[in-house]
């Protein structure tokens, strides 16, 4: 996953390489493609009969979309941390493209609820009352050199005691910060096995164990992709490992694919005691209420 | 033929057999597993292979250790070790289930040479399907521990204060201070 924060014009140019026409020929909806791979939407003001759109885009947000909206937007069932970007309501549209404006992390409120998000205008400096988190590009960039130096001071010493909790500290730490972007800049560091198995496993059980309502979805998101792609067994199964210390049952689905999927037999069995977990606290859920 | 719990780590075991491993070798993951501590020796628990009797050792022994996490252990077989020639002593071990310290065993006289056989050994035991290793997740353990401070066998005096605390929160008991 690229972590530089790019304007909303920098998105847009030939620079990243978009594809020069939209993928669909409605103006209020649109998406581009970037080298095949990432997605870019954007979409004018919601109104009800395009809420459907809206939650066919959110649904194909994962970590690595970025999407534009127009407040009052009203986000259906995200599940998945995502890079959003608020556009606010300039008058001009040549105004808005002119206009830099760095990428606003989204913190979901609830998967399960229908919510109206409230925006931020950095530019008079007003931060939404609640619900919102944004950063400015600084401390976007701020945030993946510290997670990249906490991670590289721990493969430089010795993962004994007292520098792993230093390390989860840290790593806890960033993440309470930064949330949904430190979980992304995470996720990259680890797919792309730019940090060692051991401090892999290390930060994956840490944010499995962590108490914190706020990341909870965007940790969780983290711990499946993980499980069901990552290439090292060792890192799998930290994930693993980090999704039982959770007992989420919102992992069960991502665990059933994992062991269909999961060659080695060692790895299934302990993925499959984690599921038999998850079950067993979704049964006693579902009795209690 | 007596059977003896080790504690492990897990991972050291899950992937046995990479693709660049030549024929007759065993990795080299496998050996840092058994967790060898000076002087040559290891640390094991005799079992008498019923369930009950191998998850209050597990309870017993996890009690008393300060990182809250699960817990992962080997089996090994007395024939398995006397083939290879690591010896068994029987001394005095801690536990917060006090009436199983007796059960502690010290595997003794670990060459390097030895420690890589048994290595092996327990590599092909796993690759032909035989359960000796297992992982008790944190959860299941909070109830295990729980069940032995009810019944009388672990003093929580002697249970770490971060495990007592993590077993009240996860049974849905008020956290106590020990």
């Amino acid at each position: 996953m690229n972590s530089k924060v790019h304007n909303y014009t920098d998105v847009l140019s030939d620079d990243l390489a978009l594809d020069s026409r939209p993928e669909t020929a409605d103006s209020d909806f649109q998406t581009w493609t970037r080298r095949g791979e990432h997605r870019v939407h954007k979409m004018r003001g919601v109104s009800s009969s395009r809420s459907s759109k809206l939650e066919e885009s959110i649904s194909l947000v994962a970590g690595t979309d970025w999407v534009f909206v127009r407040p009052p937007v009203h986000i259906h069932s995200v599940s998945s941390p995502a890079s959003v970007v608020i556009l606010w309501d300039y008058p001009e549209k040549e105004a808005l493209l002119d206009e830099p404006m760095s990428l606003l992390p989204i913190r979901v409120l609830s998967s399960d609820t229908e919510q109206e998000f409230v925006w931020a205008d950095p530019r008079v400096g007003q931060t939404a009352p609640s619900e919102t988190t944004y950063t400015h590009a600084a401390a976007q960039v701020n945030m993946t050199n510290e997670i990249n130096r906490i991670f590289g001071t721990i493969e430089q010493n010795n993962l004994d005691n007292e520098s792993e909790s230093r390390f989860v500290e840290q790593i806890l730490g960033v993440v309470r910060r930064y949330e949904g972007m430190a979980i992304n800049e995470i996720q990259h560091l680890i797919m792309n096995e730019k940090v060692t198995p051991e401090s892999a496993e290390t930060a994956l059980c840490a944010l499995g164990d962590m108490d914190d309502e706020p990341t909870h979805n965007y940790r969780r998101w983290l711990l499946e992709q993980v499980l069901l792609e990552s290439l090292s067994p060792i890192v799998r199964d930290a994930a693993n490992v980090g999704l039982s210390y959770m007992d989420d049952p919102h992992a069960i689905a991502s665990l059933n694919e994992a062991i269909k999927t999961e060659k080695l037999p060692l790895l299934r069995e302990v993925m499959k005691k984690t599921l038999d977990q998850l079950e067993e606290t979704q049964k006693c859920r579902s009795s209690c209420t | 033929m007596s059977v003896f719990l080790h504690m492990t780590k897990f991972n050291k075991w899950i992937e046995r057999n990479p693709p660049w491993l030549s024929k007759g070798e065993i990795p080299a993951d496998p050996l840092f597993g058994l967790g060898v501590q000076t002087p040559n020796q290891m640390s094991a628990w005799e079992v008498d292979e019923s369930v009950r009797n191998l998850e209050e050792i597990a309870a017993g022994l996890a009690a008393g250790r300060r990182e809250w996490k699960d817990f992962e252990y080997l089996l090994l077989d007395s024939e398995t070790l006397t083939e290879i020639g690591i010896k068994v002593k029987r001394t005095q071990g801690r536990s917060c289930d006090q009436k199983l310290t007796r059960l502690h065993r010290d595997l003794t006289e670990i060459s390097a040479q030895k420690a890589v056989k048994l290595a092996a050994a327990i590599v092909g035991q796993l690759n032909r399907g035989y359960k000796k290793i297992n992982r008790i997740l944190k959860k299941t353990m909070a109830g295990l521990i729980w069940a032995g401070i009810q019944e009388g066998r672990i003093d929580p005096s002697l249970v770490e204060p971060k495990v007592l605390e993590n077993v009240n929160k996860m049974v849905g008991r008020p956290s106590t201070s020990s």
